[in-house]
């Protein structure tokens, strides 16, 4: 019953699909290296002044940057920071999100129509704007922490969650396997569990892919602007905000993390785009 | 007519209502005692209780929560945002000084962008699957992944750094347009590209296509004279929607160039702790997007009446 989707047959179309495989390669890629950054990498926090902005060589294969650190060390652990932080706040998000869409969806009538509206009032504010002014605020009244950024981008992330769900949860509760259920004497929240979350998950694991590299994208924006995740914690957006100072020196500083951060993102697109035209065969069936 | 554009102006009361409470909220949500960040953001100074008072007196913070809103409101609707925290200005000022920038880089952004994606997408929907749709769908794959602060500072290294041809940063002449507008235009047109290649690919496998090919029009006619109307009704409306981007669409670049614009208006205002001013940005962009999405709506309902009735 739960995760009905993953039949084998879903499966092989899955591989069969190359967005899906190179996607899923790039992401794989980026997380091994996170995962192994201690094996693989030096301390990103060592500094060495004797060894400031040295070009890319064999014992520094990314340079080094305007303290000494190894960039490759920097860029390897920035990978565990962005997808450890960016999982954060999809999670949440997600869960959010789906609760609030499928109780305004189920329940209707005057909760639908409040939350309804209170989409659209987060959709209207563009997210960035949200988001820099939602940090700004968080840093005086909390001072700066990772979970500044963490709480201003669930603030606005949740809302794409709950519109889908909503969305979704609408068309499935006039559905006749629904309403059996319901004539049977079935408590909502049976209901809700057993047959509505299970056949909505196609579609928000599509989004929760997509979903993720605008996190990303976000999480570096944010780090860019001085805003993000703070130094000497190695976050890619940090990173390159350092290197556009050192731009005519050393441009590895800026050139390693932004690859990295258009490679992730490009991965978690490529996955979504498949995992969407996988599953959108699957959901003609409705 | 009449009565849809009614209908419409009744459903964005709510939405306007709550951008309003979001932003006035915006300044009321961290702990502590605003008159006192008031005083220290200004003159930078301990904060004594005489002055922590004078301030309250002076911005009515001593009143209830709703009439401060209310106040606040009906004084926003008619563009007057307060005074700001750190300069002796009124926001709105510090606002418009910097529009005109915001408004350069936007327009030019905006007409070299949508060219751009009607031929890609034009060329990417006629020929789709063959070898030019998969360059434009990896194009605009990249468009959208490719960071544009990053994308920004690598066109600086080239051109400014090792090329030495144009500016690095700053506004001026064309010459200092050009890298910024570059930068903008690469993730600007990907996602219309797209958009552009589905209504087009939609339109093509309507039947009033089989039917012009039937007749023995040749392609060129189908596709630019029958197809193309029609897609062209979503595409216009999508692109007139990005115009709600003009306010601070593009923070991350003018940043990157040090252009002077809203999106870097936000981002100092930020760092000098000025939030009556990004309050606003919030506030004016949030309105800004409902207001576009309303014309668009209306247009569009006067270009296709089968809308008005579809409601």
């Amino acid at each position: 019953m739960e995760f009905a989707f993953v039949s084998e047959a879903f499966k092989s179309r899955i591989f069969k699909n190359n967005l899906c495989i190179v996607g899923f390669g790039i992401i794989l890629f980026i997380a091994l290296l996170g995962l192994f950054a201690p094996i693989i990498a030096e301390d990103p926090y060592k500094t060495n002044l004797a060894e400031r902005l040295k070009p890319p060589s064999i014992v520094h294969p990314f340079g080094t940057d305007q303290l000494g650190r190894d960039l490759f060390s920097r860029v390897i652990y920035g990978a565990r920071t962005s997808l450890f932080v960016a999982m954060t706040i999809s999670l949440i998000s997600m869960t959010i999100g789906c609760f609030i869409g499928a109780v305004s969806g189920y329940f209707g009538g005057i909760i639908d129509d409040i939350i309804g509206r209170i989409i659209d009032v987060f959709l209207a504010i563009p997210e960035l704007v949200f988001n820099i002014a939602l940090v700004g605020i968080f840093c005086v009244a909390y001072g700066m922490s990772i979970w500044n950024v963490i709480l201003a981008v669930v603030i606005t992330n949740w809302v794409s969650y709950a519109r889908i769900t909503r969305s979704i949860v609408l068309s499935l509760k006039e559905k006749e396997f629904v309403l059996c259920a319901k004539a049977i004497g079935a408590k909502d929240s049976y209901i809700l569990l057993r047959h509505i979350i299970p056949n909505a998950i196609g579609p928000i694991i599509v989004l929760a892919t997509l979903n993720m590299g605008n996190v990303i994208m976000t999480i570096a924006s944010l780090g860019f602007l001085g805003l993000g995740i703070q130094p000497p914690t190695p976050e890619w957006g940090q990173i390159l905000n350092s290197g556009k100072n050192y731009i005519t020196t050393a441009p590895w500083i800026t050139f390693f993390p932004g690859l990295f951060i258009a490679l992730s993102v490009l991965g978690f697109n490529l996955l979504g785009e498949g995992l969407r035209d996988v599953l959108e065969k699957r959901t003609l069936k409705y | 007519m009449l009565k849809y554009i009614a209908r419409r102006l009744l459903q964005i009361v709510p939405t306007l209502l709550g951008i309003s409470i979001i932003s006035f909220s915006l300044l009321y949500i961290f702990p502590g005692d605003p008159a006192e960040f008031i005083v220290e953001a200004r003159y930078a100074v301990e904060p004594t209780q005489e002055m922590v008072e004078k301030i309250r007196m002076e911005m009515g913070l001593d009143r209830p929560l709703i009439v401060q809103y209310l106040d606040w409101l009906s004084k926003a609707v008619r563009g007057d945002f307060g005074k700001s925290w750190t300069e002796d200005k009124p926001v709105m000022d510090l606002i418009l000084q910097r529009l005109p920038a915001s408004a350069e880089l936007f327009f030019t952004t905006f007409a070299i962008s949508i060219a751009f994606a009607m031929l890609l997408g034009i060329i990417s929907a006629i020929y789709k699957d063959r070898a030019v749709d998969h360059f434009c769908r990896i194009f605009s794959l990249l468009g959208i992944s490719i960071p544009s602060f990053w994308l920004g500072l690598i066109l600086i290294w080239i051109f400014s750094v090792q090329l030495r041809l144009l500016p690095a940063f700053g506004y001026g002449g064309i010459e200092h347009l050009i890298l910024p507008v570059l930068t903008w235009s690469f993730s600007f047109m990907a996602i219309k590209t797209r958009f552009v290649r589905a209504s087009l690919l939609e339109a093509l496998s309507q039947d009033y296509v089989i039917t012009a090919r039937a007749k023995g029009l040749p392609e060129r006619i189908v596709v630019l004279r029958h197809a193309l109307r029609n897609a062209l009704i979503p595409i216009v409306t999508y692109f007139s929607l990005s115009i709600s981007h003009l306010i601070v669409g593009s923070i991350m670049v003018e940043v990157v160039f040090s252009w002077p614009g809203l999106g870097s208006l936000l981002v100092e205002s930020v760092f000098k702790r000025d939030f009556p001013v990004v309050q606003a940005l919030v506030f004016i962009s949030g309105v800004l997007f409902v207001i576009v999405n309303l014309v668009v709506d209306v247009l569009y309902a006067v270009i296709d009446p089968r809308i008005r009735y579809g409601d």
